[in-house]
């Protein structure tokens, strides 16, 4: 708005000093001196890598040999084709139908007003070819080339949708009840906050022994109740459920603090504002706490997608992705098709698909989260 | 409103971040691999190492077997060893402190068999292999082929390969040239509670009575259910391969094979259907059950909810050491009309390196030769079976502690998996679909025929 504010007064470029031209110019190399090393250390670690894997993803690139074939856009057909494929209308209908609902949703108040923005359009029809692009299916006697890719993605979707709202409402439930400098609540956040801090291996250990049928203190507990002992992790039906909540345990921490500090920045004299006009707690919640937190809010959900669709570490060590196919997700049928398989050209185009899909959600979220609503 | 911006901003670029690091990663580039032809320069100047240059050497070594350090530190009695792991370590003790060349051995990890190749795949494509590491003999040719290997002649450093069983020799090539020193076999077997199966009237002469066809065995299972209420095997099913090994092992007893001799896909078989028509029908009447891991299989039974598990020659002296009730080993029972169990083997060899330094080679060499010179101390220690002839025949191995009751899988069951490229991929496609047979309940003709198309491609 100030910038606004000032084009229009202005109505051209401020002309600066040379005095002033002197301190920017410094302020700039400065800015870049500070920022230098973490720059080289991501120009070499993480965006060489992602270019690197973008060029693999086209070849037939061997772990272990020093030979590679380009093969154009085989390892993308291999991921997301089959033989015999076939396309219909009856196909995952009821799901095809949801998402042209919402596209017809999505059109409706725009069309009422006669005014429409690119991104809703994007938006829209991003939702019809989705609609259309589920048609597909393995027809007679066909399967796709690599059913491992569609379980494994079908698993972390599920993941994903589950433990996002648990983890990210969990942590907003807790900091609420640990706000407003309650006693010990500092002790309860560090509490809450310590299985962050352990490594992979310690927290699927911990929760490996906790859920064992037959050493595990769950089973103990339960046996009192007359239930008999569940093989968690072993039991196809209870396996995602006995990873979700390790994960639960394991991050809420993460966010119970993020949340705890957007709180404390909720201007108090709102709330008393709110009481004053007889708002009562849901009301006060919902009219001044969430709009107040909403940029903690975007955060934790963005975050939390993006750590939800990289799930690797508890499956690999809790389940290796079993029994069955029940558990595995898509890091780890990258790690297994690059590691084990040696085929990392293949390993690279699945990694691709994963950052085009967690980067379209990311800007979902952004776009409809991100929504400034406190003007 | 600058303060919301400026955390936009940091979401925003948090998650670009965290985006991006999902994306790389693992894209090192693999070292260039030696050939046979260029290994006879390469051998003839290892073969010319002196003692002298070897002298004070240090080799790093990489295996599975897991790690047991604090049991094992400064220990160099074999006689000391309850476990593979402590048999292995207390061997590579031994020669560090007792070896004419003053060789010292340093290890790299110690995981589990199942992800120890994850390291290993890594260790290699960093170009920084460990001198010596261990093998499944179904993983050789992977690497073999890769150039990733040194290939050597036995007889040039002492090795005395003749004595090493047909199976084991075989084993150790691909291409015709030798890339490894066996360390061992080991076989699918079934650890038996007899206080279980002495209540079910399933002993006989103090000795276990073992079904010979698929319908003594539901008999003998129903009859344990019923007198004893437990089960008649613990087996790992999920994340675990027992109850795969047992269909191999039921499909080797029908003469059948999963691959042809040619390597071509053979899994959509009548022997397939029937072994595992035979394994559902043990679920089905809840004679076994899906829900255990390895370890949770090993609880089970250690916990006497059932007569047998279904475990390897590995853990042979482990169970009569610590076990709390009656305990034998026998056979896996033959069921169908010829004798199988499913088997495997271990092995030493010596991964290339940038440098081909050949002392460094010869190091590992004399280290790999040291192990197979120890088989009997390896195999007496474990449960596995030696590699060679003479340890097989010793009075020694014959007289030791329950070896006797499976010397028929020894000499006359062990079914090796087929050693061809690629086999942990090809096992994982057959698998999977057994797995959707046990645990969605897929049709078995079903999920043999996508088996088949799965292994076709991926062979072909």
């Amino acid at each position: 708005m100030a910038t606004a504010s000032a084009r229009a007064v202005g109505g051209k470029k401020r002309v600066l000093s040379p005095s002033a031209k002197k301190a920017r110019s410094r302020n700039l190399r400065y800015g870049i001196a500070f920022i230098a090393p973490f720059i080289v250390l991501y120009l070499i670690f993480v965006l060489y890598p992602v270019v690197q894997a973008v060029q693999m993803s086209f070849y037939d690139w061997d772990l272990l040999g020093s030979t590679k074939e380009f093969i154009g856009l085989g390892n993308y057909e291999r991921m997301l084709w089959g033989v015999n494929i076939a396309w219909s209308m009856t196909h995952m209908f009821w799901v095809r139908l949801g998402l042209l609902v919402v596209a017809v949703l999505l059109l409706f108040t725009p069309v009422k007003s006669k005014s429409i923005t690119a991104w809703r359009v994007t938006g829209v029809l991003a939702l019809v070819a989705l609609a259309f692009v589920l048609g597909f299916h393995p027809g007679e006697n066909g399967f796709w080339n690599d059913p491992d890719f569609w379980v494994s993605l079908k698993n972390t979707l599920y993941f994903t949708l589950i433990s996002t709202p648990i983890i990210a409402g969990l942590g907003l439930i807790m900091a609420l009840a640990l706000q407003g400098g309650r006693r010990g609540s500092r002790l309860y956040q560090m509490a809450f906050f310590l299985p962050y801090i352990l490594p992979v291996s310690v927290v699927t250990l911990i929760w490996s022994y906790f859920l064992s049928p037959n050493q595990g203190l769950l089973a103990r507990m339960l046996e009192p109740f007359g239930v008999d002992p569940i093989s968690w992790l072993a039991n196809p039906n209870t396996a995602m459920t006995a990873i979700i909540i390790t994960t639960v345990w394991w991050t809420v921490g993460f966010n119970l603090v993020l949340f705890a500090a957007g709180l404390q920045d909720v201007d108090a004299t709102l709330y008393e504002a709110a009481s004053l006009d007889g708002a009562g707690r849901w009301r006060k919640f919902v009219s001044v706490t969430l709009p107040g937190i909403q940029h903690v809010l975007l955060l934790v959900m963005v975050m939390q997608v993006i750590a939800s669709f990289q799930v690797f570490g508890q499956v690999n060590i809790m389940t290796g992705g079993g029994p069955g196919t029940k558990t595995k997700v898509l890091i780890q049928h990258i790690y297994q098709t690059g590691f084990r398989d040696f085929e990392l050209g293949y390993a690279s185009a699945i990694s691709l698909f994963l950052f085009a899909l967690m980067l379209v959600v990311s800007v979902i979220q952004m776009k409809y989260l991100g929504k400034d609503n406190t003007k | 409103m600058r303060k919301m911006k400026a955390l936009a901003t940091t979401a925003s670029l948090a998650a670009a971040a965290m985006l991006l690091a999902a994306c790389g990663g693992g894209t090192s580039g693999a070292p260039e691999g030696g050939s046979p032809e260029g290994n006879k320069d390469l051998n003839a100047a290892i073969k010319a190492v002196t003692a002298d240059e070897l002298k004070g050497t240090t080799i790093t070594m990489s295996r599975m077997f897991g790690d047991c350090e604090e049991t094992t530190q400064g220990v160099t009695d074999t006689a000391k060893a309850t476990s593979e792991c402590e048999a292995i370590q207390i061997l590579t003790n031994k020669f560090n402190a007792e070896n004419e060349f003053g060789i010292k051995i340093e290890r790299l990890g110690g995981s589990d068999w199942n992800s120890y190749y994850d390291a290993f795949n890594a260790s290699i494509a960093g170009g920084e292999p460990a001198d010596v590491a261990n093998l499944h003999d179904y993983a050789l040719s992977d690497y073999a082929k890769r150039g990733q290997l040194l290939s050597f002649n036995p007889a040039d450093f002492g090795i005395e390969m003749s004595d090493a069983t047909a199976q084991a020799q075989k084993s150790v090539q691909y291409d015709g040239s030798t890339y490894a020193v066996p360390f061992d076999s080991h076989a699918l077997l079934w650890h038996v509670n007899t206080d279980i199966l002495e209540q079910a009237g399933y002993m006989k002469d103090g000795k276990p009575v073992s079904p010979t066809s698929p319908e003594e065995f539901l008999q003998m299972a129903k009859d344990v259910k019923e007198k004893t209420g437990k089960y008649i095997m613990s087996v790992g099913v999920a994340n675990d391969d027992m109850l795969w090994r047992t269909f191999f092992t039921f499909v080797a007893q029908q003469g059948g094979a999963l691959l042809n001799e040619d390597g071509s896909a053979n899994v959509n078989s009548a022997e397939a259907k029937k072994a595992l028509e035979f394994i559902n029908q043990l679920i089905e009447g809840e004679y076994i059950h899906t829900n255990a891991d390895y370890a949770g299989s090993i609880d089970e039974w250690k916990n006497e909810k059932s007569a047998i598990l279904a475990n390897g020659t590995w853990a042979v002296n482990e169970y009569a050491a610590t076990s709390t009730f009656g305990y034998t080993v026998v056979d896996f029972p033959t069921v169908f009309n010829q004798s199988a169990a499913w088997a495997s083997s271990h092995m030493w060899v010596m991964p290339t390196q940038k440098d081909n330094d050949p002392v460094q080679y010869r190091a590992a060499i004399e280290f790999a030769k040291y192990l197979y010179n120890n088989t009997d101390t390896w195999s007496l220690a474990t449960g596995h079976f030696s590699p060679r002839v003479s340890v097989i025949n010793s009075d020694a191995y014959l007289n030791a502690p329950l070896r006797s009751n499976y010397t028929e899988t020894a000499l006359k069951n062990i079914t090796f998996v087929p050693q061809v490229d690629n086999w942990t991929a090809i096992k994982s496609l057959i698998h999977t679909q057994l797995e959707e047979v046990w645990f969605n309940g897929k049709a078995i003709d079903a999920a043999l025929t996508e088996a088949q198309s799965r292994v076709e491609q991926q062979t072909k």
